[in-house]
């Protein structure tokens, strides 16, 4: 479903992208009930969406391909368009090709944004999926195992939503991700980043709090801000297990990142990791300066109520890989 | 007409396959320990809720030690298998207060439970293949 669309509108305000990863297994417990956690994030995108009077919002489901619809290749992942509160296009799409990471998506993007690239408008990206490898991605999409989904591959597939501008807030509602090597290859692509360094619960990061990007007067950090708060509220008032959420403000991180993303590169060399396993805090490696590498990052933690970092009171904001 | 009926069936048969395939394998583990907390939670007493805890304990590290011996097992499916067995195994512990662990309280521990399924539900780690997945849980139920 396409109506004509004005190439450019000036009173679209903001960008919000939602890339939403349902093609694995997303199942999750809340009250004993069954739930599965991108179906719950594409209502709360959906929500938004019909919210966003100033706005423009596109949100992606990446869903599996099954049934039939493997059988004759057809396509299978589901794409809405909205601008300010109307859903102006939606429809089904599947990837360019099996190894392909969003060239669809963006080509989507291309062809529906209101928004031109400049610094005017603000760009928000949000991705919600199980933990993006730093290597061998093989097999993060259930349907397409030969894709790669890894640090670099996601980074360069996110940059073809962003031509010139860079984004104001990228969150990476994922496990692990809030690490050295992730902050250093986003530094120069967006001014904050929201991710976690450590396990996430599958309940996600809240979106909802977006609907402050209506009042252009609210600082993109505030905005921010909230979204974490909200979040670790929800989690610590339920989850048994550890909360961590960072907040990196890339115009002090993007200073020392280089050097530290560097020590933790060589840290891993040669060593034996065990891919899968939960990331542990930075800050108990030798490599790490405590006062130097957490400039720039505002931390919302609580640790474990079980588990051997029970009662752990604070952590760095930083993630890093568990050695065998 | 009996042709266009076979090509039917095994268009439908082709399709089950896929679907079987395509079944999510760590669904069959996340729910089986959905049910283990629903009966910690529904025990009266805290023996009651320790002994479930530690005989589902048990019945996890046992189906998943027999069926990552097993041949035919991918390395990568061992690989995933031996992370999860460590894991029960140091939430057992803890259970139990062995291995420098201080023992779970008995007012906690429906709380415990819940600690196990949110582990086992927000990890990445439960990467195995249906095969595998589907033999864990049958071999649970044999027990």
């Amino acid at each position: 479903m396409t109506d004509a669309l004005p190439q450019s509108d000036l009173n679209v305000k903001y960008s919000v992208i939602y890339l939403i990863h349902g093609d694995a297994d997303y199942t999750f417990h809340t009250d004993n009930l069954p739930r599965q956690a991108d179906e719950e994030v594409m209502k709360d995108a959906l929500s938004f969406g019909r919210k966003a009077a100033s706005g423009e919002v596109f949100i992606y489901h990446q869903k599996a391909q099954k049934g039939l619809t493997k059988f004759l290749n057809l396509r299978h992942r589901d794409f809405h368009y909205f601008r300010q509160g109307k859903l102006l296009a939606s429809g089904k799409y599947k990837p360019e090709s099996s190894s392909d990471i969003f060239s669809r998506e963006t080509q989507i993007y291309k062809d529906y944004s209101a928004v031109k690239p400049d610094n005017s408008r603000r760009k928000v990206l949000l991705y919600f999926g199980h933990e993006i490898p730093p290597q061998d991605g093989r097999g993060y999409h259930q349907s397409y195992p030969q894709a790669n989904l890894n640090y670099r591959s996601f980074v360069q597939g996110m940059d073809g939503f962003s031509t010139t501008a860079v984004f104001d807030l990228i969150v990476l509602s994922t496990c692990n991700n809030g690490t050295p090597l992730m902050a250093d290859l986003l530094k120069n692509r967006t001014r904050y980043l929201l991710a976690s360094p450590q396990n996430l619960h599958l309940s996600h990061i809240d979106s909802e709090p977006l609907s402050l990007l209506e009042n252009r007067e609210k600082p993109l950090r505030q905005v921010a801000e909230i979204i974490a708060e909200s979040t670790y509220r929800r989690l610590t008032e339920s989850i048994q297990t550890a909360v961590t959420l960072s907040l990196y403000d890339m115009s002090t991180v993007k200073h020392y990142i280089p050097q530290l993303s560097a020590e933790y590169s060589s840290y891993l060399h040669g060593r034996r990791f065990r891919v899968g396993d939960d990331n542990i805090d930075c800050a108990s490696l030798p490599f790490f300066k405590r006062t130097g590498d957490t400039a720039g990052v505002q931390r919302w933690y609580r640790s474990a109520r079980f588990g051997q970092d029970k009662g752990k009171s604070s952590h760095s904001g930083w993630g890093c890989q568990q050695l065998q | 007409m009996r042709y266009t009926r076979n090509v039917l069936f095994i268009t439908l048969l082709v399709f089950s396959f896929q679907t079987l395939l395509l079944a999510k394998p760590a669904d069959k583990i996340k729910k089986h320990w959905n049910k283990v907390t629903q009966k910690v939670e529904k025990a009266e007493t805290a023996d009651e809720k320790r002994l479930i805890l530690n005989e589902s304990f048990d019945d996890m590290i046992t189906a998943l030690s027999q069926v990552e011996n097993m041949a035919g097992i991918s390395k990568s499916d061992k690989e995933n298998l031996a992370i999860l067995k460590e894991k029960m195994q140091t939430h057992q512990h803890e259970l139990n207060g062995q291995n420098g662990f201080e023992r779970v309280q008995n007012g906690q521990l429906n709380n415990f439970s819940n600690y196990v399924q949110q582990d086992i539900e927000q990890a990445d780690t439960i990467t195995i293949s249906l095969t595998a997945a589907l033999l864990i849980v049958i071999i649970i139920l044999l027990l």
